[in-house]
């Protein structure tokens, strides 16, 4: 229960981080700002963190990884599946430099 | 591998494949869904991000003062328009005289829109207003002072997406005020135009308004786009290129309106 708990949460966090993103940032920024888009990105923040902090592998990132890759898939014009391609790889990624080089106590 | 198992492997793999087939014929009525659902949370937040931004420069600024400047940039935009205007009819009115005495100024048929988000990554928002309420592919987009947006890039069922003009390749024909210079304006993505295939025989200067052209039959001609930022000029080169200050500005649009004929 918790657990499911715990995930709903972090998927509602998601969702809201995303819609703030495409609707709360643009609004908010001068035209000088506007290329911070690509760095201060909250879904993706929240994406490395949680692949950062989720020490065992674990296929609900890879479900995390894919919701906001389908997300952004949405509201893009490229063609569909990109950014779920490009997020499933982000957290394959950072799974596998964990493994291989960090050492969890 | 048994036989019944490659079946049922070959049956699981098939099933997918029309699943994403049918996913991607039903693509527009999936992001229409999705964008009716997610609408109400992005019409809130972009309204209390505007609301936020007063808020902002009310700690920084007088609130007072930026109505005020608000007001006079759309007056001011409102005036250069007319002003434009005006002066084009007096040039049409020395060649045609009494023909075109009574011409009203250009009236299009609108349909107002509001703005409920930006795609990530472009220079493209989306409106709440789709194929429903009659808004056509390639419909131009200005605002309430004649400024043009965009044009609408695709259209679903009740929103529709607008690709700005600053969105990267977005080409459309411009003339530069008093100097009757054409030339093209390019997007370059980040809310920045620039003008280019400017002959360096043309002289031009900054703040110089930059307009809409009915060459390219993309927008109607006449609507304001900016004002010359930069001019850059190299020997090496025939042609010389300017940025473009937009005059539209993103975070303070709330309203649009599109023209589905004119």
């Amino acid at each position: 229960m918790v657990k499911i708990s715990k995930q709903f949460f972090l998927f509602c966090l998601i969702l809201f981080s995303f819609l703030l993103q495409i609707s709360f940032f643009p609004a908010f920024l001068d035209a000088q700002f506007f290329h911070l888009e690509y760095i201060l990105n909250f879904p993706l923040i929240l994406i490395i963190l949680i692949s950062l902090f989720t020490k065992k592998s674990n296929s609900f990132l890879f479900f995390v990884a894919f919701f906001v890759g389908f997300l952004f898939d949405l509201y893009s014009e490229k063609i569909f599946g990109v950014f779920i391609l490009f997020f499933l790889i982000l957290v394959l990624f950072i799974e596998r430099v964990l493994k291989k080089y960090v050492q969890f106590y | 591998m048994n036989k019944s198992k490659i079946k049922i492997n070959l049956s699981f793999f098939l099933i997918i494949i029309i699943f994403i087939l049918c996913f991607f014929y039903f693509i527009k009525d999936v992001k229409n869904l999705f964008y009716s659902i997610f609408a109400p949370f992005q019409l809130k937040l972009w309204s209390l991000a505007q609301n936020s931004r007063s808020f902002f420069q009310i700690l920084f600024f007088c609130q007072s003062l930026k109505e005020e400047n608000l007001k006079l940039k759309n007056e001011n935009q409102k005036l250069i328009f007319e002003n434009l205007n005006l002066k084009e009819s007096l040039e049409k009115e020395k060649v045609f005289e009494e023909f075109l005495k009574n011409e009203p100024s250009p009236k299009f048929q609108f349909v107002v829109a509001k703005i409920i988000g930006k795609m990530p990554f472009q220079d493209e928002i989306i409106i709440n207003k789709g194929a429903k309420d009659g808004i056509l592919q390639n419909s131009p987009v200005i605002t309430e002072s004649k400024v043009v947006v965009g044009k609408v890039s695709y259209v679903y069922k009740n929103f529709s997406r607008v690709q700005l003009i600053t969105s990267k390749n977005f080409i459309f024909n411009v003339e530069i005020e008093d100097k009757k210079i054409f030339a093209k304006a390019v997007g370059e993505d980040n809310l920045q135009l620039k003008i280019i295939q400017l002959p360096l025989t043309e002289e031009i200067q900054e703040n110089l308004i930059v307009k809409t052209t009915a060459l390219g039959d993309i927008f109607p001609e006449g609507l304001l786009v900016g004002k010359i930022k930069e001019i850059k000029k190299s020997p090496l080169e025939s042609f010389q290129e300017a940025k473009i200050q937009p005059m539209f500005s993103l975070n303070e649009l709330r309203y649009v309106f599109v023209i589905p004929k004119w």
